[in-house]
């Protein structure tokens, strides 16, 4: 018999100990797991309509809660473009609106025609809208294939009919889900006459993104300029909050799987004092016999976590079929949440069974062997 | 003469108020079978433990195998090499087979595992338990979880046998398994013995047996 199978030998003797402290260690782990898979799907979805400009920085309101709520006015957009380092600066106002119950959240963008090949709108089919069409919109070929509709196809928007003129796709996959309407449309729909939501700012050839940046927030106090993905909070407090309930969801999660693991480790310490007093009378050394009890722990808490990423996966996709979340939760799976489990699930075996470990090995094997 | 297996000089060992070994002093010499018999409390087992090194006399020194066991700085090692230990109640694993609580001595050794099954085997064999390797404790008889006891102890070839009543909780036919094995040892090998016993047939088949009472060693231990 090898070490290992000891430690194995030991978990399955008491079977249904193990499994419950493996449940609850996979409970804890497909909370992580689906958390911080929603968690990174949520922020990816609201990042994206960042990135969809096609920019090397992208201008937001500084401190909104949402970033859809930035507001800018088309002043202070040309005077961006004024700026010195900057090429070009274009406005574009987004707005989040419902088409039908199968696709709660659109995402509509206002933009001139004229921006368009900045933006990096690659047109697929038909033709652009005109600047001031009233009546005409543009499908990302993504959504016209979710919502089911082609080049000359009437659709209706908040109340609006509106014609397919044609059907585009973005550099960012994100941008193929989206409809665009000339600029001014989209402003009078809102009563935002003046303002957009977004500036995306390029980089003249030579010149710092950095350097840029930091001249817009100077000049601009009231906005701020987002190069990566580590900007986001800046402009948006959501994300903020969403990283943070994360955070404390996995927190809650590992201190309920570290009790579970400790109460079990405490119990079969408590059960076995006379066997780790024996062990050490006959020359166990102390690193063994907490080797031993630790081993234990990690060998249930493994096996619970490997359960728990494929109850995580489960949970991601019944989270994904629900109809509040369609639309809005693309699920992003992160190869890295394999490797983040795995430590979650040493770490958890770690200080749940610390203690114990520590006692066993510390135990006066006559004190042990004394007790019946 | 050789230097003995076994020396204590003017040990004491107090708990409390009470030395309960009050300036007690012997040797053993090697290969030699030597029982300690006196009445309950006496404190042979304090004794006993003193020698495996599981407790610290108070005063005195033992000398075992030439290693000072009150200053031992490889206890782990002494406990696994020097003395096999063997206790009243046998003190197997009870989820473990037998072959697997003999396999206990042997973690940590640096045996492989192929040389550490050949090793077990070779002890089951000796103790006259190859058939009931796979057995758990709980289906054995006493003599035979304390054969397996002994077979643990002997497991790293120790030159000291240190055995707490091992046939005291026995019945007569348990015993005589246990008694025999004994013998056998002492017939086969160069193992010192030192075995606390009230069971007059251990004490016939040993070579001395000292008597511990009032905390001294009675003057005269008897030859057998
Ligand atoms: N850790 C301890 N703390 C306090 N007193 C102890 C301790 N260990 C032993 N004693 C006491 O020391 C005395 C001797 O105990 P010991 O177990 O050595 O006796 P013994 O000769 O083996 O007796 P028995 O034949 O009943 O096994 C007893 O009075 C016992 O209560
Ligand atoms: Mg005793």
């Amino acid at each position: 018999m090898t070490f290992i199978g000891l430690i194995v030998r030991n978990v399955g003797a008491r079977r249904l100990r193990a499994t419950l402290t493996g449940a609850a260690v996979a409970i804890a782990v497909m909370a992580v797991v689906a958390l911080g898979t929603l968690t990174s799907s949520l922020k990816a979805s609201a990042t994206g309509i960042l990135t969809v400009g096609n920019a090397d920085l992208t201008v937001a309101q500084r401190h909104v809660d949402n970033v859809l709520n930035s507001t800018i006015s088309t002043a202070d957009i040309e005077a961006i473009g004024k700026v010195p380092g900057v090429e070009a600066s274009i406005g574009a106002l987004v707005q989040l609106d419902r088409y039908d119950a199968a696709n709660p959240g659109v995402i509509q963008v206002g933009l001139d025609p004229a921006a368009q090949e900045r933006f990096g709108v690659v047109l697929l089919e038909g033709r652009s809208y005109r600047a001031t069409a009233s009546d005409e919109v543009m499908l990302g070929y993504e959504l016209a294939q979710a919502i089911h509709k082609r080049v000359g196809d009437e659709l209706t928007m908040d109340g609006h009919r509106y014609r397919v003129t044609g059907l585009y796709r973005t550099n960012v996959s994100f941008g193929n889900a989206t409809m665009m309407f000339p600029l001014p449309v989209l402003q009078g729909r809102y009563t935002k006459a003046g303002f957009v939501t977004l500036g995306f700012v390029k980089v003249a050839p030579g010149a710092s993104v950095d350097v840029v940046r930091r001249r817009i927030d100077q000049r601009f106090p009231q906005l701020a300029g987002v190069a990566s993905e580590a900007d986001y909070g800046l402009v948006d407090n959501t994300l903020v909050l969403i990283g943070a309930a994360n955070t404390g969801g996995a927190i809650l999660a590992a201190v309920i799987a570290i009790s579970g693991v400790l109460n079990t480790s405490l119990l079969s310490f408590f059960e076995r004092i006379r066997e780790f007093g024996v062990l050490r009378s006959i020359g166990w050394s102390r690193r063994r016999v907490m080797a031993l009890v630790l081993g234990e722990a990690l060998v249930v808490s493994f096996v619970g976590a490997l359960v728990g990423l494929l109850l995580g996966w489960a949970a991601i996709n019944v989270l994904q079929h629900l109809s509040a979340l369609r639309g809005v939760f693309h699920p992003i799976y992160e190869a890295s949440i394999f490797g983040r489990s795995l430590v979650f699930a040493f770490v958890v075996a770690f200080l749940g069974s610390a203690y114990p470990a520590l006692r066993a090995a510390f135990l006066s094997p006559l004190e042990a062997m004394r007790r019946e | 003469m050789s230097d003995p297996a076994i020396a204590v000089r003017h040990v004491v060992r107090r708990f409390g108020d009470t030395a309960v070994l009050d300036d007690v002093s012997f040797d053993v010499a090697v290969g030699e079978f030597v029982t300690i018999t006196g009445p309950s409390g006496a404190g042979k087992s304090t004794l006993l433990h003193l020698l495996g090194a599981l407790d610290r006399p108070d005063a005195g020194t033992i000398t075992v195998c030439g290693q000072d066991v009150a200053h031992l700085d490889r206890l782990t090692r002494y406990r696994r090499s020097t003395v096999g230990l063997v206790f009243q109640l046998h003190d197997l694993i009870p989820r473990l087979t037998a072959e697997e609580n003999v396999a206990m001595a042997l973690f940590g050794t640096g045996l492989h595992r192929q040389d550490r099954r050949r090793r077990v085997a070779e002890l089951l064999d000796q103790v006259g338990l190859a058939h009931r390797a796979r057995s758990r404790p709980p289906t054995m008889s006493g003599g035979e979880r304390q054969r397996v006891a002994i077979a643990r102890a002997l497991a790293n070839r120790p030159p000291v046998l240190l055995a707490d009543e091992p046939t005291g909780s026995l019945d007569d036919d348990s015993a005589r398994s246990v008694l025999d094995l004994f013998a056998d040892l002492q017939a086969t090998s160069e193992v010192t013995v030192l075995a606390v016993s009230h069971d007059p047939r251990l004490n016939a088949r040993a070579d001395r047996s000292l008597v511990l009472a009032g905390g001294h060693l009675e003057p005269g231990g008897a030859s057998s």
